[in-house]
């Protein structure tokens, strides 16, 4: 388990104080993948390298598995940096050794001996599927291959925690999705917590079972991935579950609607039709999976005029809510931003 | 073939040059060795104690940079003979191969010492982070990553240094320290004999191409990036 405290972290640049984490809490359970989303000046970095204690915050605390980071001494610092696994952006090999050497590196600091750490290396090797490019050197692996040794080196210490950093933000599509499996398959078989930083919301979509968002160094939304989802209006719920760019020509008063679970599966207009008799028009929608649950996310137009009857927006949105979906009325300036918040976290369609 | 006789008969040639040339031997291998174990001590001092470095030494960084900066403003034909009495006091003679070592390694230690900071700043910040993260101590980042991460730029480094070193140690023959450079100069500047002087030119050019050669094809062979 990782807990976080108010952690603070505050970089003096000449006379200007410059508060890149301001007080950030987050417990993530063991076993869970969590993910922490943002934009780039958000405090990501600043927070990676406080977690692994690069840095020293300012204040606040980091403790994995009860044992406290931000107090330990030097000597012990390096035992608890062995604790963590971490995957960086560009998987940071060392280009001089072969995959092998790269991977038995962290066993050859902690001092094990030679047969133990090529047999424990090779065993790696094997669980992210490069066992026959142990002689090759990371300038001839492909960035995939590359970043599959940097995870193989990460477990290498058998460590509690994996932490990545933007781990597939310098590969293709293809190979993200590929790296990404690896990462959530590992977490499953070896009981990891996995803690996922990241500025694309796909990375979370495909791994992860919880999440936070990271705006100005603050965790300003955050929790189980379906049940932030469905937290119809908030940032992470826009980003989550995008609509496709509407054209919003319709003088008729804007309805958002989600429904998850079975609610997803019933035509939303067909539920307003046989309840109120007139039919309503579908801007935008989309239909996705997350975590195993199924998501509909609609933006609708009720017809022109509807205003202030007992069929209007009101009652539709109160209609829809008693009926096991979260529906509100929007203006257009509020579609507008919900799609560009999509787009600043990288989950726009 | 009567040129080629005059040249067998010639005692400078047959005689001083053999032994001039190993005595530049000498000079290079002896002060190159000092010049390498000191220049990459200094180095890595260097790089390890400055801002935002493994162990960042403000006041240690500024001073061995001054030193450095110092050393290296001096010309070495000046450098050279302002040493002497030290010289003498270090190996008890001022005059021989062994002499010319101690200011060629004064000379050139410095130099070295900043192209092994610059080749050691060539390793990526990331690549030490990783290290560091995998619980790394200051020494084993040094000695397994950083030295090992900038092989190729060292031995590059390398072979510059021992070339330099070359022209150098013929520099010192004219003040006493032997080897080709005296040899070109009391033959064929002062006797005006030109066979010697193409001579030395030849040897030294020879020299310095199999150096430059050898040290190409280690960096081909220990850079894999």
């Amino acid at each position: 388990m990782i807990s976080i405290r108010d952690l603070r972290k505050v970089y003096r640049q000449g006379e200007r104080e410059v508060v890149a984490l301001d007080g950030i809490d987050l417990t993530v359970p063991t076993g869970a993948v969590h993910g922490i989303i943002g934009h780039s000046g958000a405090g990501k970095s600043t927070l990676v390298r406080c977690l692994t204690l690069l840095d020293r915050p300012t204040s606040g605390s980091v403790s994995i598995d009860g044992s406290e980071l931000s107090t330990a001494a030097d000597r012990d610092l390096l035992q608890a940096r062995r604790r963590i696994g971490m995957v960086f952006q560009h998987a940071n090999l060392l280009d001089s050794r072969t995959v092998l050497g790269n991977v038995a590196y962290p066993l050859e600091v902690t001092g094990q001996d030679k047969a133990g750490r090529t047999a424990r290396a090779r065993e790696l090797l094997g669980l992210v599927g490069l066992e026959d490019y142990e002689a090759s050197y990371p300038s001839q692996l492909s960035g995939g291959q590359r970043q599959r040794v940097g995870i193989a080196r990460a477990l290498a210490s058998d460590p509690r925690v994996l932490l990545c950093d933007e781990p597939t933000s310098a590969l293709d599509p293809a190979t993200t999705d590929g790296i990404l499996e690896l990462i959530r398959d590992l977490s499953d078989r070896l009981g990891l917590t996995v803690v996922v930083i990241t500025h694309e919301m796909h990375v979370v979509k495909k791994i992860c079972t919880s999440v936070s968002l990271l705006d100005q160094g603050r965790i300003v939304e955050g929790g189980v991935l379906t049940e932030v989802a469905s937290d119809l209006g908030s940032r992470l719920s826009a980003a989550l579950l995008p609509l496709p760019e509407a054209a919003l020509d319709t003088a008729g008063p804007l309805v958002e609607v989600l429904g998850h679970g079975p609610a997803a599966d019933v035509p939303v207009s067909t539920v307003i039709k046989d309840r109120f008799g007139h039919g309503v028009r579908v801007l935008a929608g989309s239909v996705e999976d997350l975590a195993g649950v199924r998501f509909a996310h609609h933006l609708l137009a009720l017809p022109d005029g509807a205003e202030g009857r007992t069929d209007g927006a009101d009652a539709v949105v109160a209609f829809l809510e008693q009926n096991g979906y979260r529906a509100a009325q929007r203006t257009r300036t509020q579609v507008e931003t919900a799609q560009g918040t999509a787009q600043d976290l990288g989950g726009a369609q | 073939m009567n040129w080629f006789q005059e040249l067998l008969a010639n005692p400078a040639l047959t005689e001083a040059l053999p032994e001039a040339f190993v005595e530049t031997l000498v000079m290079v291998g002896i002060s190159g060795v000092f010049t390498l174990v000191i220049g990459l001590a200094l180095g890595v001092i260097l790089h390890v104690t400055a801002p935002g470095g493994l162990r960042p030494v403000s006041w240690l960084h500024v001073l061995l940079s001054a030193v450095i900066n110092v050393t290296r403003s001096i010309p070495y034909a000046i450098l050279m003979v302002a040493l002497i009495p030290f010289t003498a006091w270090l190996v008890g003679t001022s005059i021989g191969p062994i002499a010319a070592c101690v200011s060629l390694t004064i000379g050139t230690a410095p130099f070295f010492a900043r192209l092994v900071e610059t080749s050691l700043r060539e390793v990526p910040s990331g690549t030490v982070d990783a290290a560091r993260v995998m619980g790394s101590t200051r020494g084993q980042i040094v000695r397994k990553v950083l030295l090992p991460e900038a092989m190729p730029g060292l031995v590059a480094s390398i072979t510059t240094t021992l070339v330099m070193l070359v022209g150098y140690s013929a520099m010192a023959g004219l003040i006493g320290g032997g080897g080709l450079g005296r040899l070109a100069y009391n033959y064929g500047y002062q006797r005006f004999d030109t066979a010697v002087m193409i001579a030395t030119i030849v040897i030294m050019v020879i020299l310095v191409q199999l150096i430059q050669w050898i040290g190409d094809r280690i960096v081909r062979a220990v850079d894999h990036r």
